[in-house]
């Protein structure tokens, strides 16, 4: 039994046609309209590496990679998303009648083909009622205020499953209701007719003609819904997944490219016609455009971002709604080439944008490959050094860092002092350059720091000298907040000062020296093979160069967010602590931010919206006896934490732990 | 209204002070614009918004080149132009002398209202702007830490021990600036860059003259060595040893 | 050779501080005493005589700069000394320019014709030797005061000068607030009070009991806590006390610099690595949170 015939003495097919035609073009016209949008964009070249970009493709689109890293939500989207795969052609042997089937017949495929159809159905099948028992039933915290929408379109796929089981069923059974064939290859509709048959056949085949149109209905309405809502995500994935950053994560760009490969310097950037940021729409990039219609509205970024647990008025999804719905809503005005009076910086909020530490949690947990930060870092350089709109205590440290190159303040000349008494070579060559960071020269606690694991690199003869007067702040912190003309002219003139000395290897107990003079720098004409301290002290302690015992006390480790997770490296410290580290929940590459990044640090927080309060928590929670890190600003951070939880438990870097242990 | 606006350029205040041979060592320092001159810039470019007119700011210094920048970000703020007197042999400590330059290169501008900051943070001597009100025959008042224009008069406040002293003044007039007067806008980089386009005009003058004194000789004041932590078991203790101490050894009390 | 004394008023007293300017006074020639405004409290200021000059309630930069000229010419005087007080730091400079003088600001020292001065906030100290005639104001606190004297005042007999400024009024910081540039005791407050209510809860009481003058460090100004009359420091005020207690302050160098002239220098503080105990004379290294109630209890009993 089908339904292809005539209905009201129209053909089943011009019906059919008429509605595909409707759908199909509402798709067609909707997708155009967003392509035009996306196109408004600035370039960004991803068109290269094809090889690794297919690769890529494969496995993180066909094989759900990153989705399913939530084993229960990502599960079923893999089982539905697979199954729909599977099941997809379909709607062409539907909708021609069966004429699919009969082309297949002729090429000994149509078995094969009809299995892996009712495979797919059932794999799709199955992920769905594993989706609603996770909404309805479990309900999770996280979809708490989440509106119907969900459910719906849940139920509209299954709605499309059942049909076309039904349908499949149907075709089996003859127009008297008896069994007209068994198609072994295609068990779900044997079982569907097994129940049909013995029906009235009048009303079986009112049942079948609804299945059909309902099927159809669902499917064309899909075709237009899915530009609209979050089921954007089956056109926009693709392009988002295939053109995945391949930069190292939290790299961000300079300025202007020269066609030498390296950054235009600063004497010869063109301040004047450049754009510095991004306030206007067509100033994002075509990919930070593409990036509103990739989203699933999963909402993995939210739930690991510091900024929204704290309270603060940044939610990395909406962020990503935003450029979606602010492209929607003003993209007549945009596609006119006019500048709508709000911009998507007003959208976004100042707020939001000031709110972000830079830990780049949003970005690891999005499965689609979305990128957050640099959209608010972006805007961020256009809010400085454009609109001149920024925190004022940015205001003080941008001038210290111009004035004496270090955000505090401090006479530049007294940087080498924490050295004092030390003896250590100062400006002479050597094979590592100890680069001290502003914090680890000018700040008491972690002045500590740097001579403790002075005195370890001396203990085990590592060949290294300091900087002294002439070493200046990276220029992470101006970077981060949106000042990068500052940032590179101190990258400019770090990475002269660098070369002049000879300098190839550089050893750091900061990780934002660690990230920005190993993966920025480069942009900059600066190549050294940048090690943190972590890692120097794992490998000194494996080569028996520094021999420590292990601790008889617990520890916990906060991994820093650019060791940890931005560079993913986290099995150093480990090493270098050796003894018992109860791990938090929130540990090595999913680590939570201590909350001082992006230049939040020197940035006032509410006192109910403190990060570092929710993670010195979480370190507490574990148990351990003290806390370990291996970053100046964790450490601060941290231990104002501990303080204001009234606890006295120490929060100590790896060095000094390592120091403590040392067998004599 | 037009206004000038007086600018020091001053060692930055980190700079490493070294007394060699009876002298300071000032081979290493580096310039910055004297930050109560600042709270000037940012004045006079509030009253431009409001009251429309010119800000012409007045810089006196060596030759040396290395302040183009600094000047050129006051300019950002919003000045029109600046005039950099250079004097070969110029020094800070030179109040008279160089309040002479200055009035001299005033005088043609005619402006409505000087301002400039209440000291500069070399010499602390709160000295250059009351002598350029007098040689320019105008009132001055000093140390103002509020600023209203209202008809044709301007309305400072002026700090005084335990309060404000509230005076009013027709123009011209030169109104020295204090802390709390206003807050020194961040110019954008736009800004800064744009600030290239505007009238930056360097000018010989002749050598100081005057009565100002020159230091015979400079020195470094005695370090203050550390004294004595107090000891005690319990909080009372501790207490009672520095009353003891503060009323029997050091009489202060 | 005279020497103008311009001693300043405070109610019915001379303030300290021009005391001390007629105490030097006597060092540099025959001192002339010239007060603006009250007739009673002219007198006690220690020179042989003194000239009061009435009808002068405000200052005025212009009058009174034409005033002492005049008095300087007619007597013959060949130098000019004040107290550096607000008024001696604006009528100071307008005043040696009027006489074509040179300018000695905010002196630390004087030694038979050789005076010390500050510079760079008190990191480089200037020695000055004038050989002609000169105006010069001297840091409060930094020379003995001479006694009240109850000597002849005479009245400024030449018209006062138009004015061309209008004072419109005071504004009182409020009532019984000391002045923190003319205080014998400061009691400083800092970071480590850990919020603004702190500040009055602890300094405040605490100031009150020793009578002192309460001040604070940049940060906790910077933050808002206090207002900016309160800053001891580089950007602040420079206070010389005879006794400054410095809470919850670690001892920048910027606040070092507004208050390393004071006598006798306690610190209170919970690090005993910070800088402000080098150059404590007395250190107490505990909680601030234990200790000031401690102080404040002892103090009453």
């Amino acid at each position: 039994m089908d339904p292809f015939h005539p209905y009201f003495g129209i053909e089943w097919y011009w019906l059919l046609g008429a509605w595909a035609a409707l759908s199909i073009g509402a798709h067609m016209w909707q997708v155009g309209y967003i392509v035009r949008l996306i196109r408004l964009g600035g370039p960004d070249d991803r068109f290269n590496a094809w090889p690794v970009r297919m690769r890529e493709f494969l496995r993180d689109w066909l094989g759900q990679r990153k989705v399913i890293e939530d084993r229960l939500a990502g599960g079923a989207h893999a089982l539905i998303f697979w199954g729909f795969l599977l099941l997809v052609s379909d709607v062409l042997d539907l909708g021609t009648g069966g004429m699919l089937a009969v082309f297949l017949e002729d090429i000994y495929l149509k078995d094969f083909w009809n299995i892996v159809v009712d495979i797919g159905y059932l794999l799709a099948g199955t992920g769905i009622t594993i989706a609603l028992y996770r909404r309805v039933v479990l309900r999770p915290a996280k979809l708490r205020g989440a509106s119907i929408e969900g459910e719906l379109i849940l139920l509209a796929i299954m709605g499309i499953i059942l049909t076309a089981f039904l349908l499949e069923g149907a075709a089996m059974i003859d127009s008297e209701g008896a069994l007209a064939e068994r198609d072994g290859w295609e068990p779900v509709g044997a079982l569907f007719a097994s129940f049909m048959i013995n029906m009235d056949p009048a009303m079986l085949q009112t049942w079948v003609d609804a299945s059909f149109w309902l099927h159809m209905l669902l499917i064309g309405g899909f075709l237009v819904e899915i530009p609209q809502t979050k089921h954007s995500h089956l056109l926009g994935t693709i392009p988002n997944v295939l053109f995945q950053d391949h930069a190292p994560l939290g790299k961000q760009k300079p300025l202007q490219m020269a066609p030498n490969g390296l950054a235009v310097s600063t004497d010869d950037l063109d301040i004047e016609n450049l754009s510095l940021g991004t306030s206007n729409y067509s100033d994002f990039s075509w990919r930070q455009i593409s990036d509103g219609w990739a989203c699933t509205a999963c909402a993995r970024c939210q739930d690991v971002c510091p900024a929204f647990a704290s309270g603060k008025g940044l939610n990395p999804m909406q962020i990503i709604f935003d450029v979606k719905d602010y492209g929607w809503e003003h993209g007549r005005q945009l596609l006119a080439g006019e500048t709508p009076e709000e911009s998507l910086i007003d959208r976004f909020s100042e707020e939001a944008i000031w709110a972000c530490t830079t830990c780049f949690a949003c970005v690891d947990a999005c499965p689609v490959h979305i990128e957050h930060v640099p959209k608010l870092t972006d805007a961020r350089r256009h809010l400085v050094m454009e609109a001149a709109q920024f925190p004022n205590e940015l205001q003080a440290v941008f001038e210290n860092l111009e004035r004496n190159s270090n955000p505090w303040g401090f006479g530049a000349h007294t940087r080498g002092d924490w050295a004092e008494g030390l003896e250590l070579k100062v400006g002479e060559p050597a094979e590592y350059l100890f680069y001290v960071g502003c914090a680890g020269s000018f700040d008491n606690r972690n002045k500590q720091v740097s001579r403790t694991l002075a005195r370890l690199m001396q203990q085990a003869d590592v060949d290294f000298s300091i900087l002294g007067e002439t070493e200046m702040c990276n220029g992470d912190l101006a970077r981060r907040s949106g000042n990068e003309f500052l940032f590179q002219t101190l990258a400019e003139m770090n990475v002269t000062t660098l070369q002049e000395a000879g300098v190839q290897k550089i050893v750091t107990a900061c990780p934002h020296c660690f990230h920005t003079l190993g993966k920025e720098y480069g942009d900059y004409g600066g190549d050294f093979e940048v090690v943190h301290h972590t890692q120097l002290l794992a490998e000194l302690r494996e080569q028996g160069k520094l021999k420590v015992s292990d601790r008889d006390t617990t520890l916990t480790y906060h991994d820093p967010c650019y060791m940890g997770r931005i560079d993913d490296s986290h099995d150093a410290p480990r090493k270098a602590l050796g003894g018992e580290i109860l791990e938090m929940h929130r540990c090595r590459d999913k680590t939570f931010c201590c909350g001082a990044g992006g230049a939040r640090m020197w940035v006032e927080e509410d006192a109910d919206k403190r990060v570092n309060l929710i993670r010195a928590q979480e370190a507490l929670d574990t148990g351990a006896d003290e806390v370990g890190t291996g970053c100046p600003f964790c450490m601060t951070m941290l231990t104002d934490g501990m303080k204001t939880l009234g606890s006295e438990t120490q929060v100590r870097d790896v060095s000094e732990i390592m120091a403590e242990q040392l067998e004599a | 209204m037009d206004i000038a606006v007086l600018i020091k350029i001053v060692p930055d205040s980190e700079s490493r002070l070294e007394v060699r041979g009876g002298k300071l060592d000032e081979s290493d320092f580096k310039y910055m614009v004297n930050p109560y001159d600042e709270f000037a810039v940012e004045q006079a470019v509030q009253f431009k918004e409001v009251a429309g007119g010119k800000v012409t700011l007045v810089a006196l210094f060596s030759e040396t080149s290395s302040i183009d920048t600094d000047l050129r970000k006051m300019l950002a703020i919003g000045a029109d132009e600046v005039i950099v007197l250079r004097q070969s042999d110029y020094r800070g400590d030179r109040p008279a002398g160089n309040a002479t330059v200055l009035a001299e290169a005033l005088k043609p501008l005619q402006p409505d209202l000087v301002l400039c900051g209440v000291q500069g943070i070399d010499y602390y001597q709160c000295a250059t702007g009351p002598m350029v009100a007098h040689q320019l025959g105008i009132p001055h008042i000093a140390s103002v830490t509020q600023l209203e224009l209202a008809n044709d008069k301007l309305k400072a406040w002026r700090q005084v021990e335990g309060g404000l002293q509230v005076i009013e003044t027709s123009m011209p007039a030169l109104i020295t600036c204090q802390k709390d007067l206003n807050k020194v806008r961040f110019p954008a980089l736009k800004d800064i860059m744009f600030s290239k386009k505007k009238p930056f005009e360097n000018r010989a003058v002749p050598a100081a003259t005057g009565p100002d004194l020159t230091c015979a000789q400079a020195s470094l004041p005695p370090a203050r060595g550390g004294g004595e932590i107090i000891d005690g078991k319990t909080p009372a203790e501790k207490v009672t040893t520095l009353l003891s101490k503060l009323r029997t050894e050091a009489k202060v009390l | 050779m005279s020497v103008i004394v311009i001693g300043e008023v405070d109610g019915s007293a001379i303030k300290p501080a021009s005391q001390q300017a007629a105490a030097l006074a006597t060092q540099l020639g025959d001192p002339i005493g010239l007060v603006f405004g009250s007739t009673n409290a002219a007198g006690k200021l220690a020179t042989p005589r003194v000239i009061s000059v009435q009808g002068t309630e405000h200052y005025d930069s212009l009058q009174f700069a034409a005033v002492a000229t005049q008095v300087a010419r007619k007597s013959g005087a060949t130098s000019v000394v004040m107290a550096a007080t607000a008024m001696g730091k604006d009528l100071g400079p307008r005043l040696a320019a009027e006489l074509g003088w040179s300018y000695i600001a905010d002196a630390l020292e004087y030694d038979s014709g050789t005076w010390i001065r500050p510079n760079y906030a008190g990191k480089v100290l200037a020695r000055l030797e004038p050989n002609g005639p000169f105006v010069a104001t001297l840091r409060p606190n930094a020379f003995p005061a001479a006694d009240d004297t109850a000597g002849a005042v005479e009245e400024f007999s030449s018209e006062l000068p138009e004015s061309t400024t209008v004072t419109l009024g005071v504004e009182s910081a409020g009532s019984g607030i000391i002045e923190l540039t003319e205080a014998a005791i400061v009691v400083s407050g800092g970071r480590g009070l850990e919020s603004p209510e702190n500040y009055d809860k602890l300094i405040r009481p605490l100031g009150a009991k020793l009578d002192a003058a309460c001040g604070a460090s940049r940060a906790i100004v910077d933050a808002g806590w206090v207002s900016h009359s309160h800053q001891v420091g580089q950007t602040g005020k420079t206070v010389t006390p005879e006794l400054y207690m410095a809470v919850g302050i670690s001892g920048a160098i910027q606040h070092l610099g507004g208050m390393s002239g004071s006598k006798c220098i306690v610190a209170i503080n919970k690090d005993p690595d910070a800088p402000i105990f080098k150059v404590a004379d007395y250190g107490i290294v505990h909680d601030l949170f234990e200790i000031i109630p401690e102080l404040m209890a002892t103090l009453d009993g």
